[in-house]
């Protein structure tokens, strides 16, 4: 299947003047968003900011009411936009999955090249290759032929990470991939993510509450509030105390603790 | 065994369970899977009311049944779909209006209602050789199409979310689903009736849902299942001189029974619970 060809100087992902309504209400207003190749994107702001309506509308779950999103200069509701599509995976929150659910991890893992293979064509060996190889990259690789609903939240969240990554994205969107995770898994799952991304030199939208994540994982922050991007700059910059008291509307303090800033609610 | 097939119509009820447990038992394995179990029951008073609205007009009453069950589903799907109800709600109104439709026009029906109470008990021991012909042309229909989609039928059964964002054609999917569905219902109309198909939609894929991990198997042990329930149910009738509709509920439900009590998923289901 033929890949979208990157035009030069064009970013990995742009937005100009998108709007996403939701039961008639204005959810997202994003005059212009860019994002280079490469480059990851933190996107943080209380609940009901636009953080996963960014994501859902990008990946096109959700519709735009107005404005155009592309991806290396394509416009991805254009002639050829779900082919565009495949070119973004979605990690989504974690999710209680069925423990009785028939499918395996690998199968799972599998169905996230399913598009790409086409109809009519069986999943074959290529592709249980490369989801194997997936698995083995966010160490999971042991569990592979166990049913998906018994896995912890956090091998879940690994699996849909290589379920993503199988599909041979160039940018990858990650919604609150650390939400409803204990304090250890957070950190596996973050550390996991750091380290595909540099080995895979992927383009990354992170939707997180996890702001102490922030500095180590990310280029830039954008704040969202009520719809609409409030502040974007350098994740350095991102942990500055009164902005984010004003963002989540509480009192917030950054300390410095080993060497690295803290955020304190 | 030889005199229980020696009548013609037994060997037509013979085949009619035959493709109607198939046909069930794959309808039944995706609104388990994708827990639209109520989806069935409104699909089935859907083709009932649709198809004493066709007696009561004079047109085929099949017909009736196909085109309500149609639009029953193609309410139920978007307003489930978008969220603006919950699709228990959803179900639920559109159900209850059809029972009030089939009830209103069961009420409407001149003289004896022996032909719209036929499509609500159905019998399996009068189905003609058209219906028989519907049937296996929605059984073979629903098997050729697993094979040659398995993969995607996977992909969306699972999790339909993902697979939509993956750049799979998802919600076109989840409505070809429920399009099967209600042809299957309407198809089993004739022979088992708008009341017991739902318990051959449910059951037999029910029972296969608690012995296996793997979808190839669930659909072969639904599929198994939704058979030996039809063709179980008719020896039964055969046998004890009983009505053959209730006998195939009563084995169904029965096979699930035992499947719960044989079921290895058992801890799993209590651990997710616990």
């Amino acid at each position: 299947m033929p890949r979208l060809v990157a035009m030069a100087n064009e970013p990995a992902l742009s937005l100009r003047d998108v709007t996403v309504k939701r039961r008639g209400r204005v959810a997202l207003r994003m005059d212009a968003l860019d994002l280079d190749k490469g480059r990851v994107l933190g996107v943080i702001g209380p609940n009901g900011a636009g953080k996963s309506t960014l994501l859902a509308a990008v990946c096109g779950l959700l519709r735009l009411s107005c404005g155009v999103v592309q991806l290396f200069g394509h416009d991805l509701a254009g002639p050829g936009a779900s082919q565009a599509r495949r070119d973004i995976a979605l990690v989504m929150q974690a999710q209680d999955v069925d423990p009785r659910l028939p499918i395996s991890v690998l199968e799972s893992v599998m169905s996230g090249g399913y598009a790409r293979r086409g109809w009519l064509r069986p999943p074959g060996r290529e592709l249980a290759r490369r989801a194997s190889e997936m698995l083995e990259l966010v160490g999971i690789g042991h569990l592979a032929g166990r049913p998906l609903g018994q896995l912890s939240g956090g091998e879940q969240q690994r699996a849909a990470i290589a379920r993503a990554l199988t599909q041979q994205p160039r940018v990858l969107l990650l919604d609150e991939p650390t939400s409803a995770l204990d304090w250890r898994a957070q950190r596996d799952i973050l550390g996991c993510i750091a380290s595909l991304r540099e080995r895979l030199g992927l383009t990354v939208l992170l939707a997180t509450h996890d702001l102490n994540s922030l500095e180590s994982l990310c280029h830039e922050v954008l704040c969202l509030k009520s719809g609409r991007p409030l502040w974007r700059g350098p994740a350095r910059e991102a942990l500055d105390a009164d902005r984010l008291g004003g963002l989540y509307r509480a009192e917030v303090a950054v300390v410095s603790h080993g060497g690295r800033r803290v955020v304190l609610f | 065994m030889d005199a229980f097939l020696d009548a013609g119509f037994m060997r037509h009820a013979v085949l009619a369970g035959l493709f109607a447990g198939v046909a069930c038992a794959v309808a039944g394995v995706f609104a388990v899977l994708m827990r639209l179990t109520f989806i069935g029951v409104c699909l089935a008073h859907a083709a009932f009311a649709g198809g004493l609205v066709g007696l009561l007009f004079g047109w085929d009453p099949l017909a009736g049944a196909l085109v309500a069950s149609l639009a029953a589903a193609a309410v139920i799907g978007p307003v489930a779909d978008r969220g603006e109800l919950s699709p228990d709600t959803a179900v639920g109104v559109v159900f209850s209006a059809m029972l009030g439709l089939a009830i209103f026009c069961l009420g409407l029906l001149p003289g004896p209602k022996t032909a719209g109470l036929n499509l609500f008990w159905g019998n399996i021991l009068t189905v003609s050789r058209r219906d028989l012909w519907l049937l296996g042309t929605v059984a073979v229909a629903a098997s050729l199409a697993i094979i040659a989609f398995f993969k995607e039928i996977q992909a969306v059964a699972c999790h339909r979310r993902i697979a939509r964002a993956s750049g799979l054609p998802a919600t076109a999917i989840f409505y070809g689903i429920l399009f099967f569905t209600g042809l299957t219902v309407t198809a089993c109309l004739p022979s088992v009736g708008g009341l017991l198909v739902y318990s051959l939609l449910i059951n037999p894929a029910a029972a296969a849902y608690q012995l296996t991990y793997r979808l190839g198997r669930l659909f072969f042990l639904a599929a198994l299942f939704g058979v030996v329930s039809c063709e179980g149910g008719l020896l039964i009738a055969w046998k004890l001189d009983v009505p053959a509709g209730a006998s195939i509920v009563l084995v169904s439900s029965l096979l699930f029974l035992a499947a719960v009590a044989c079921s290895p998923k058992k801890k799993a289901g209590s651990r997710a619970e616990g």
